[in-house]
């Protein structure tokens, strides 16, 4: 039993001598209970709060702490007091509010939720009226194995009203020590949160967002703990005392401002002020720590111990004869990693994208074809290794789980697990739980930074960062004049990797020709474009090719306004909004070029030509360059956009803005034919 | 005895399985299906007035990926209603079984959505994956009905590319009880049979070719086999009554409701404070209804018999919030305080194209929504009482033009409520903007919207931050890199509500300026987009909503150009509407004045492709350029 080897272990704490107090540095306090609501609280003024709130979080007061329990073990003490005032009636859906209770884990029992208060004050006449929530208005829901919800919803509510709910969590699990988020959908005043860990406990804190700390201090308090181990009807209870100096941390902010959610960021969860905890190890003794969390190298040899990953190198006998009818035995080591890869991912259904550890044994997922995105990289490097082949796990966290920490080993920061492997002196990283992904390709959403290696002599990182990846689309039109049909030419494309890869997708769904016709539409009446073809669609490694051919109907128009970029002209600034707070942060680098070569059309002479423009996005981030002559009767017109990076801070958004307001502009301007008389 | 038990339990399983080879689906179910229903059975075994059990298999061969849907199960189950017995087989395209569900990879949830504070609505769900295309899916449950209000009704194809090979229907029942049905789309009658005292309703078809979703399609009900059963004599949760007319069903509500009505005394006293002085019954609704929009709001919470019965008025009084059925009721009993007679409608709300209620078939299924009504014979008033800030009599097109059942003081009718006309839906755009010499936009706009034109106008006025708002019109409008400022509106409540919209929009770039050209769209914002007319249409085209709108642009353009082209004037009228767009210049001004009216009206497949050239006439004239040469 985990309760009692705790109990042993804890008889040798060595107790700190020295005490001292919270550090009355700083010009803020605190708070350490709240004060009776009074009418001016159903004012606000701060700087945060303007017309738009809907609500303001007044106080949001949490701390956690440790206290013996009669299990002979320690519980987590979590405990939150919150008070909001509901300025209008969009925001009465905060007034319903949902506890999550962790109920799973080894031991399967549901934490203590208890001490719950929720009362409703209105102001009226002056006067303020209190309404309690009675306690059979607390309702508990079962939501899944994991967890059960406690909900409940204020009643008497008015626009103005403030709401104020409290409640204590104890919980064994003291490896999920609360994490706490400081900034909210609306402006908080006040969010504080303390935290008082026993001398055995160390934990990792981990801070996310912008926003500064109005206290953020660490002292020592001295704590006394006693634990009880219950007895039964042939021993009595024993209690365990053991004191020491606490590690007390708290954390202040205030006059938070109200999370905005933006486009082009990979997660909000980057940029929202929170703290978050990792149980690092526990001190039992002088001679014996035990560490939860490790080096790279100890975590990497941890990981693949478990029976998640030890599969991998397991004799799993019964694939050999699968794989047989895969690819040949003989078959050199590139050919099998190319084939295998190929048949799980077009023959498996991947379910999760959002764990690394398995769900159900290899064989399983071998025979239902099915599987979280563990269980099918981790099936594709059993099968490698069956085959003789080395590969290694990678870990990565994705774009909407927001960033990992690349120094702590903190493996619940991931939650995605590719495979990396040595082909000769090539490196390949390999997911094959993406339809149509090409080899050694990665999904966009996996391009968040880095990856971890899990290997224990080296468990090294690897960049996968958007601004490595480079997307390249080439377009060439060639226009000429036929003496039977007016002017007719040929449109082609080469798409770059991620827009082939959406292609693909569309096209899994889409009839060709369904696609064509909305393709074609696209297209002025004047312009009749027929004959799609498309290159490289099943190559999945290749990117696409669109072929097609144009017909341009001049008719007897005295003036023809001709768009030289058809409908590859960017229409529309993708950066709509006029202010940014947060970093750009697009999936890759996108260049494009595009270019044009056309005969002057027959009984026609150009009345006026677009000028050639070349403009720089900040020296050497990005260019725009738009080129265009004629020569006798042809014109040659080459368009291109280029960026250097994927990532542009918020200082660089007006300058990027603009410099796609000029390309929309210039990309606009049209050529003018005129009949010769 | 090994062996036995093995034949026993095998025999069976031979004699009963299907053979799901994909090869015997003939070729013309397959053209434009996404999958194919092999088999079905739904199988409804009535015990007794509140008992039944419903048994319910079907086997579905999916043809690609868009019917990989159908090889997900999910049905919901609560205190009234259990489910069990559930299983399912994967297939491969031979027929040879490839996968069963195991019992415990079946999940559970709290069927809960984000708007209610509680329900025992749990689901069940299980889903196959397989990516080797055509596959089958089989899937059995079974659900146990403790108490009998509506029976599930009978409609093989619910969806679009859906093609079906056989799907059976069969309703079993004691000899007196009764049951009813209602065919749609069904030829002929149903097979009835009466074996050991139990009649036996069978209804059959097969081989039934896909149909495709087309714009304007007539009600999905409208279009493929239905049948609907109810009872006659019913019970549930301890209430009980007779739905074979809708007097009985309003009867049986009445049930329900009975005794819910009392106020606590403090609301009784607000209600005399706020009407007692008042004459008319217009003023004492408007009052009460402004009352309740102040001091409620929408919680969901459906337990049991709660799913159709009304939390007490007095419930609703102290914690001031309840669902559509609580709030209703409540609203209705503060108006009979009053001295006004109201009563508690019920309805299916939704906007679009809905499936009106059956007239002649009275059944509870129909409905999914409460509103009060107070009656009169010139001037009937509806009441929404879940929204807080919709104006007082304005049904909007959540529950507009429908028939509802009203429950009266006796029982039940069927009633219609408020059709808003073209002249009561109306969209007037003024707009003065001018252009500068770089091409930049200035506009500024006065809209007018009214009735169902004004409700998105009302959610953006009512339920939107700033910044929600700002947001909204950074993206909405069809112009190339431009932003919107000084929004404001002005909303006239009133049985047909009115909102008054102002919006400034500069718009770079809004002209394209070359060398010595200037290229400009007048119509600045309202503008059509094509029908497609790649396919031959199959069904009837249906406008559900009639409406007018109205622009006038005055666009002021920078001094020294001279017209190069101008589009010429369009103006047409057909029994589809109405359209036309005009354009004067005088100096540097051009004035554009574009009229649009759409008629709620039903016409025949064959009229589309003239419904069609009108749409790209209107496209066209919508999107026409003018341009300007620099004067030397």
């Amino acid at each position: 039993m985990k309760a009692n080897s705790l109990i042993s272990k804890l008889l040798a704490i060595v107790v700190y001598a020295s005490i001292s107090l919270w550090s009355a540095k700083g010009q803020y306090k605190p708070i350490v209970k709240l004060e009776k609501i009074s009418a001016k609280d159903f004012q606000v003024n701060s700087p945060v709060v303007d017309n738009n709130a809907n609500a303001v979080i007044l106080a949001d007061i949490g701390s956690t702490d440790f206290e013996g329990n009669t299990n002979g073990d320690l519980n987590l003490v979590f405990k939150e007091t919150k008070r909001i005032l509901l300025r209008s009636r969009n925001a009465f859906d905060i007034a319903t509010v949902k506890v999550p209770v962790y109920m799973g884990g080894v031991i399967d029992e549901e934490e203590t939720f208890g001490n719950f208060e929720a009362t409703t004050y209105n102001l009226e006449n002056g006067q303020i009226t209190e309404t309690k929530l009675d306690k059979a208005s607390l309702f508990k829901e079962k939501y899944n194995k994991y967890y059960n919800i406690r909900k409940f919803t204020f009643p008497n509510l008015k626009e103005g009203s403030i709401i104020e709910y409290k409640f204590t969590i104890k919980s064994p699990y003291y490896e999920h020590l609360r994490n706490w988020q400081f900034q909210d959908e609306y402006p908080v005043l006040w969010s504080q949160y303390q935290v008082t860990i026993p001398p055995i406990f160390d934990y990792l804190s981990i801070r996310k967002g912008y926003l500064k700390f109005a206290i953020d201090s660490v002292a020592n308090v001295f704590k006394a703990y006693s634990i009880i181990v219950s007895g039964d009807a042939t021993a009595a209870s024993d209690i365990y005392r053991f004191s020491g100096n606490a590690t007390a941390a708290l954390w202040v902010m205030k006059d938070i401002p109200a999370l905005k959610l933006e486009k082009y960021t990979s997660s909000n969860k980057n940029y929202l002020a929170q703290i978050s905890f990792n149980l690092r190890s526990i001190h039992f003794s002088d001679t014996y720590t035990k560490f939860i969390v490790k080096d790279w190298f100890k975590t990497a040899e941890d990981i693949l111990k478990k029976p998640d990953y030890s599969c991998i190198r397991d004799n799993n006998n019964w694939l050999r004869e699968n794989i047989q009818s895969i690819v040949p035995d003989a078959a050199p080591d590139e050919e099998k990693v190319r084939k295998i890869y190929a048949f799980l991912r077009d023959n498996f259904t991947c379910t999760d994208h959002d764990t690394y550890k398995q769900s159900q044994s290899l064989k399983k997922t071998f025979q239902t074809k099915t599987g979280n995105v563990a269980d099918i990289n981790i099936l594709l490097m059993a099968m490698l290794y069956n085959q003789g082949i080395e590969s290694d796990p990678v870990f990565l966290s994705t774009r909407d789980n927001g960033w990992a920490n690349e120094s702590a080993a903190l493996i619940n920061q991931y939650n995605y697990v590719v495979s990396r492997i040595l082909l000769g002196n090539k490196v390949y990283v390999l997911d094959a739980t993406q339809p149509r992904l090409g080899f050694g390709n990665m999904a966009a959403k996996c391009l968040n930074g880095f990856g971890r290696i899990i290997n224990k002599k080296s468990p090294w990182i690897i960049t996968l960062s958007p601004d490595s990846v480079m997307e390249n689309r080439n377009t060439a039109v060639f226009l000429n004049n036929d003496s039977i049909q007016g002017v007719v030419g040929t449109y082609s494309s080469n798409l770059g990797y991620y827009e082939s890869l959406e292609l693909r997708d569309e096209l899994a769904k889409e009839k060709q020709e369904d696609y064509a016709k909305d393709l074609f539409k696209a297209y002025p009446q004047e312009i009749e474009a027929s004959g799609l073809t498309i290159d490289s669609l099943k190559s999945y490694d290749d990117p696409i090719g669109i072929n097609y051919n144009l017909k341009l109907k001049f008719g007897e128009e005295d003036i023809v306004y001709f768009n030289p970029l058809f409908d590859e002209q960017l229409k529309k600034n993708p950066f709509e909004s006029a202010e940014r707070l947060y970093p750009v942060e697009m999936p890759y680098v996108k260049k494009s070029t595009y270019t044009l070569n056309m005969e002057v059309p027959k009984g026609y002479k150009v009345d006026e030509l677009p000028k050639s423009t070349r403009v720089k996005l900040n020296e050497d981030e990005g260019m725009f360059e738009y080129m265009i002559e004629k020569s006798d009767d042809n014109i040659q017109m080459r368009c291109k956009v280029g960026l250097k990076k994927a990532t542009y801070n918020p200082d660089d958004y007006a300058t990027l803005r603009d410099f796609f307001a000029f390309i929309v502009k210039k990309e606009a301007e049209q050529i003018v034919f005129k009949k010769i008389k | 005895m090994k062996h036995l038990l093995y034949i026993f339990v095998l025999l069976p399983t031979i004699l009963l399985a299907q053979d799901y080879k994909t090869t015997l689906i003939p070729d013309s179910l397959k053209y434009n299906a996404d999958a194919v229903m092999r088999f079905e059975e739904l199988h409804i075994t009535i015990k007794g007035i509140d008992r039944a059990v419903v048994k319910h298999k079907w086997a579905i061969t999916i043809l690609n990926e868009n019917g990989d849907h159908f090889s997900f199960y999910s049905n919901y189950y609560s205190n009234l209603r259990s489910l069990s017995d559930i299983s399912g087989k994967l297939f491969d395209t031979e027929g040879k079984l490839i996968q069963k569900i195991k019992k415990k990879d079946i999940g559970d949830v709290s069927a809960t959505d984000e708007s209610t504070l509680l329900s025992d609505s749990r689901a069940k769900y299980f889903a196959f994956h397989c990516k080797n295309y055509p596959y089958t899916v089989e899937f059995e449950d079974e659900e146990d009905y403790n108490g009998i209000y509506i029976l599930p009704n009978w409609q093989p194809i619910e969806k679009a590319y859906l093609s079906l090979q056989q799907s059976k229907f069969i309703v079993e029942t004691p000899l007196d009880y009764n049951l009813r049905y209602k065919q749609i789309n069904y030829l002929g009658d149903p097979i009835i049979t009466n074996k050991n005292s139990i009649l036996t309703y069978a209804w059959e078809i097969t081989n039934k070719i896909s149909f495709q979703a087309e714009k304007w399609q007539p009600p999905i009900n409208e279009l493929t086999t239905k049948v609907l059963v109810a009872p006659k004599r019913f019970s549930i949760g301890g209430y009980s009554g007779d739905m074979s007319t809708w007097d009985g069903l309003g009867k049986f509500l009445l049930t329900l409701n009975k005794g819910r009505n009392e106020l606590p005394d403090n609301i009784k006293q607000d209600v005399h404070t706020l009407t007692d002085k008042l004459t008319t019954k217009q003023e004492k609704v408007y009052i009460l209804y402004n009352f309740l929009q102040q001091n409620t709001r929408y919680i969901s919470i459906q337990l049991g018999i709660g799913g159709w019965q009304p939390l007490e008025a007095k419930f609703v009084g102290e914690k001031k919030f309840g669902d559509c059925k609580a709030l209703s009721n409540y609203m209705v009993a503060m108006l009979k305080e009053a001295g006004v007679n109201a009563c508690y409608v019920v309805v299916k709300s939704g906007s679009g194209n809905h499936f009106n209620l059956i007239e002649d078939f009275s059944a509870p299924y129909y409905f999914d929504h409460v509103i009060a009504c107070v009656p009169d014979k010139k001037d009937t008033i509806w009441l929404e009482c879940t929204d807080q800030t919709m104006s007082c009599g304005y049904t909007g097109s959540f529950t507009d033009n429908r028939k509802v059942l009203m429950v009266t003081d006796t029982g039940g009718t069927i009633v219609t409520t408020p059709h808003y006309s073209i002249n009561e839906n109306r969209g007037i755009n003024n707009v003065h903007a001018s252009v500068s010499n770089d091409g930049t936009l200035s506009a500024e706009v006065i809209s007018i919207y009214t009735g169902l034109l004004q409700e998105d106008l009302h959610d953006l006025y009512y339920h939107a931050t700033q910044k929600q708002r700002d947001k909204y019109y950074n993206h909405s409008l069809n112009l190339p890199t431009y932003k919107v400022e000084n929004i404001n509106y002005k909303e006239s409540k009133g049985r047909i509500p009115e909102i008054e919209e102002h919006i400034s929009i500069t718009s770079l770039n809004y002209a394209s300026v070359t060398g010595k050209r200037l290229f400009i769209q007048p119509n600045l914002f309202s503008k059509l987009e094509k029908l497609t007319t790649d396919k031959p249409r199959k069904f009837d085209i249906v406008i559900d909503e009639s409406h007018i709108a109205i622009d006038t642009i005055a666009l002021e353009i920078p001094k020294g150009y001279s017209l190069e082209s101008m589009p010429k004037n369009v103006s047409i009228n057909n029994k589809f509407g109405f359209y036309s767009i005009e354009y004067s210049i005088k100096d540097n001004l051009i004035t554009t004045i574009r009229k649009h009216t759409e008629n709620e009206n039903r016409f025949p497949a064959s009229e589309y492709l003239e419904l069609a050239k009108f749409y790209e006439q209107m496209y066209k004239a919508d999107r026409a350029k003018m341009v300007f040469v620099k004067d030397e």
